[in-house]
């Protein structure tokens, strides 16, 4: 970031994130898409920096790995085309505590075109329940 | 890190971190007051990350987010530079309560002799507190950490948390 101008911010900023539900079937089935970013709302060419999101609900049982993958898409709904994959994963022993956030930073921000929709879609490893992301919000550095 | 007199600093240093409430009236999403984390800086430097610890012991089953602002300029009225994220959710308040430290991909350029600070917005009407707000950067001298007071081309610099003051010395 080699100017004074550039700006990392965060989308939704002062709000509440989005939240996706798995789709509750076969295990590894995708979601649908969720609006992050409506189109035509980050009026000049932005890139994706990083993701962040809260742990799930409900709760994961205990002594069970559960492994996710968040896809972000760009485009129309309908029409989406994947751009960033985040695998990540989670275990506990007891329901006790509390579930830090994620926040996983990328090592070269991702560019987008001006105005383009972002979308994301989550898979998970275990089939039969329908578990919800909340919280997600991507960073994006714009000038 | 393009050369090997860059260093990367804590700021604060060896002193306690910058802490935020939100004020009343409470309301969601409010924002606290913006207060200085790195005041007059006496070179350039770059942000590389910011390190943080909410204490919010949240509602179970609840998500609570929270969004840190960086600001460029005096605590009136800074021009916001960088914004951060976060969330977090609990079971039960049994637990621990870990800070977060948040690197950007590219450090962000700060120029010599202006303030930086930081506020910050939460998802719930409370006043919660942000503590040991600290900045990572890189810089190949010290930066002027809160509290400190010194000599910037001819003018008396006086930092605080709370804000700052600068007078022509000469």
């Amino acid at each position: 970031m080699s100017t004074t101008t550039d700006r990392y911010l965060s989308y939704p900023a002062a709000a509440a994130g989005i939240s996706r539900a798995s789709s509750g079937g076969a295990a590894w089935t995708f979601s649908a898409y969720t609006e992050v970013v409506p189109a035509s709302t980050i009026t000049s060419t932005f890139y994706i920096a990083g993701l962040t999101w809260c742990w799930h609900t409900p709760l994961a049982a205990v002594d069970t790995t559960y492994q996710w993958i968040i896809e972000i898409a760009t485009g129309a709904a309908a029409s989406e085309t994947l751009i960033i994959q985040v695998p990540n994963s989670v275990r506990m022993d007891t329901a006790v505590g509390y579930t830090p956030s994620n926040m996983v930073i990328f090592p070269e921000p991702k560019e987008v075109a001006a105005n383009t929709r972002i979308s994301v879609r989550v898979a998970y490893s275990l089939a039969t329940t329908s578990n919800t992301l909340t919280g997600i919000k991507i960073l994006y550095k714009m000038t | 890190m393009t050369t090997t007199t860059l260093k990367l600093r804590s700021v604060a240093e060896h002193a306690n971190g910058v802490s935020l409430t939100q004020v009343a009236p409470l309301a969601t999403w409010k924002y606290s007051q913006w207060k200085v984390i790195a005041p007059r800086t006496n070179s350039l430097m770059y942000v590389q990350a910011i390190s943080f610890q909410v204490t919010r012991v949240t509602t179970a089953d609840t998500t609570y987010e929270v969004l840190l602002e960086i600001g460029f300029g005096k605590v009136g009225n800074p021009t916001l530079k960088a914004q951060v994220p976060y969330s977090f959710r609990s079971d039960t308040a049994v637990g621990i309560y870990l800070g977060k430290t948040v690197f950007f991909p590219e450090p962000f350029e700060v120029p010599a002799g202006i303030d930086v600070c930081v506020r910050y917005a939460n998802s719930t009407a409370s006043a919660d507190t942000i503590n040991g707000i600290k900045l990572i950067v890189q810089n190949d001298t010290r930066p002027v950490m809160p509290n400190e007071t010194v000599n910037f081309n001819n003018y008396l610099h006086v930092s605080a948390p709370e804000g700052s003051v600068t007078e022509k010395t000469r």
